[in-house]
């Protein structure tokens, strides 16, 4: 073995995170080392009270530390907005542009039969229990523009067909098969205003 | 258009590469194995970001490397255009005149070639996969656009034959079927819709250039034969209409056989000669000539489109023509002027009195020979 055992275990975790390679892996165990013994204990102690500090939101399915988050407890957000989203990068991406005032739901994924991924694996239930209960004016579908985004925007319109809202889809402008967390703010937010109104089948 | 100067690193088995290739002719020799079958796959890397022997880029780094870099500097309509890719184990990266490209819309159409390799030879005898595919790369020549659309439709059918299987073993909602049913139609009809357009340009081309290669009195003809749609010279909207229809009709038999049976992933193109199907009934003489008048049609019609021809790469072409094919395929080249890249085992199989350039490659290294004009040796 090239490296003590307890460097060797730090690193094989961190080279389960997304983006992280085996060697710079290695470089940040060796680079946690190298800091105040205080580092390390800090970080141990922010990933141990990781999972009971955060929960999901029972509203909107994002991350929170109460009931209800930070958005959903606003009285200010504009409650007949809601705006449909894959994942919490998206949200935060949609609350960086500024542009949007309404709530949210955050589905956890989108519809991939390929990676085995189905309606029952996203929050799509809790999203039209919450639609009929709520009775939101409008509901942005904000996936992604790629297959997958697009199959899960057009499968939520058809799970919705029979209901009272006015349903938008984000322009189409957005290069194919990008994620709307790496769209700089401007794009964002004008694919936002640009957003049509979907025709019901 | 032509390229000016070629830069290879970690590609296949060359060694790092700088090339300036000749004006029109380059005459690559070497036995098999020694690579240059190699550099003809790096130009058309390069220029399509595709390789014609690999599924993935990857497959084409030199083993023992992360990754490999080919790079040209093109000149088009006069215009000076420079392209490099980067590609191996990390994300792909592209750049244009120096400068890093994201977008692989800005990237493709700079530098445009047309591959013509001995296996082209077989495309009349060759399963409907094959002739889709050289369809979508006359396709492709003219309108890059559509290989973004292949892609997405390759991944909802996919996704369709994926939910197909998944319902063998357990419920799943019909919904969600129609909602791959409705973006397959989506996505197939702009498919057929374009092959449909390019098809109709091209195919008075290619009987002419028949007419001008074959036996007195032959006749060729290409057309498509759209598994999906019964007519496909028609409105994106009612192909779009009568897919979705032809696939809803379908759904029961898909379910059972767990794979989508109608859609533009299963069209062919019919080739015909003298009336009849040419894998039936021509001549092993007539389908070789109906090849290179394909190749000729499409070189010609991605000239008018261009405004002037493409770069050529014919691999190993020549030793499988007879004289007379051979001669009017030169012929041809001449007379277009453009950019040819052709390897042989022996210089001697190639006629040609334009001017060219002999390069040898031997383990995987480029030895330029001399610059020739007129007649070739031994030519009678
Ligand atoms: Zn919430």
């Amino acid at each position: 073995m090239q490296l003590p055992q307890a460097i060797e275990r730090l690193s094989s975790l961190l080279a389960r995170l997304p983006g992280v390679g085996e060697r710079s892996a290695q470089r940040l165990a060796l680079h946690i080392l190298k800091q105040e013994p205080a580092y390390a204990e800090a970080l141990s102690g922010a990933l141990a009270g990781l999972h009971s500090g955060v929960r999901f939101c029972e509203r909107c399915h994002h991350r929170a530390t109460a009931n209800l988050c930070g958005i959903c407890s606003n009285p200010h957000r504009d409650a007949s907005l809601l705006c449909v989203v894959e994942d919490v990068p998206d949200l935060l991406a949609l609350e960086r542009s500024g542009e949007y005032q309404g709530l949210y739901h955050v589905l956890h994924g989108v519809l991939s039969p390929l990676r085995g991924v189905g309606p029952r694996d996203l929050t799509l239930e809790a999203l039209v229990r919450r639609i009929d209960a709520e009775a939101p004016a409008e509901v942005i579908l904000a996936t992604s523009i790629s297959v997958e985004g697009e199959a899960t925007a057009s499968y939520i319109q058809s799970l919705l067909r029979n209901r009272p809202v006015l349903l938008t889809r984000i322009a189409s402008g957005v290069p194919q098969g990008t994620d709307l967390e790496y769209l700089d703010q401007g794009t964002l937010g004008r694919a936002l205003r640009a957003r049509h109104s979907l025709l019901r089948p | 258009m032509y390229i000016g100067r070629l830069h290879a690193e970690h590609f296949r088995n060359l060694d790092t590469l700088e090339w300036w290739p000749h004006r029109h002719f380059n005459l690559v020799t070497g036995q098999n194995g020694q690579g240059k079958t190699n550099l003809l796959e790096a130009i058309s890397v390069v220029a399509g970001l595709r390789s014609f022997r690999s599924a993935r880029l990857q497959d084409c780094v030199q083993f023992g490397q992360e990754r490999a870099t080919v790079a040209v500097q093109a000149e088009r309509q006069g215009v000076r255009c420079d392209l490099a890719v980067q590609f191996g184990a990390s994300a792909r990266k592209l750049f244009v005149d120096g400068k890093p490209t994201a977008g692989v819309s800005t990237y493709l159409g700079k530098l445009v070639a047309v591959l013509f390799t001995a296996a082209d030879l077989q495309l009349p005898h060759e399963e409907p996969e094959a002739r889709r595919k050289y369809l979508d790369r006359v396709v492709f020549n003219h309108e890059p656009a559509h290989l973004g659309d292949l892609r997405q439709y390759e991944r909802v059918l996919a996704s369709r034959n994926s939910l197909l299987r998944q319902a063998r073993l357990g419920p799943v909602d019909p919904q969600l079927i129609d909602v791959y049913d409705g973006l397959l139609a989506q996505h197939g009809a702009r498919i057929i819709a374009r092959r449909a357009a390019v098809l109709a340009r091209f195919a008075p081309v290619l009987s002419e250039v028949f007419a001008r290669i074959a036996a007195p009195g032959l006749s060729a003809e290409i057309a498509y034969a759209p598994r999906g749609v019964k007519k496909a010279d028609r409105d994106v909207a009612d192909l779009q209409d009568e897919l979705l229809g032809a696939l809803r009709e379908r759904r029961d038999r898909d379910l059972a056989m767990g794979h989508t049976t109608r859609g533009p992933h299963r069209d062919d193109v019919g080739l015909w000669i003298g009336g009849r199907p040419a894998q039936l009934h021509a001549s092993q003489g007539q389908c070789r000539a109906l090849v290179l008048a394909l190749k000729i049609a499409e070189i010609r019609s991605l000239e008018a489109s261009l405004g002037e021809p493409p770069i050529l790469l014919m691999d190993d072409v020549s030793s499988e023509l007879d004289a007379e094919r051979n001669r009017a395929l030169m012929t041809y080249l001449e007379e277009l002027g453009g950019q040819v890249f052709l390897t042989t085992t022996d210089a001697r199989f190639i006629r040609v009195a334009a001017p060219r350039q002999v390069f040898a490659v031997h383990a995987g290294a480029l030895t330029p020979g001399a610059v020739l004009e007129g007649a070739a040796q031994g030519e009678s």
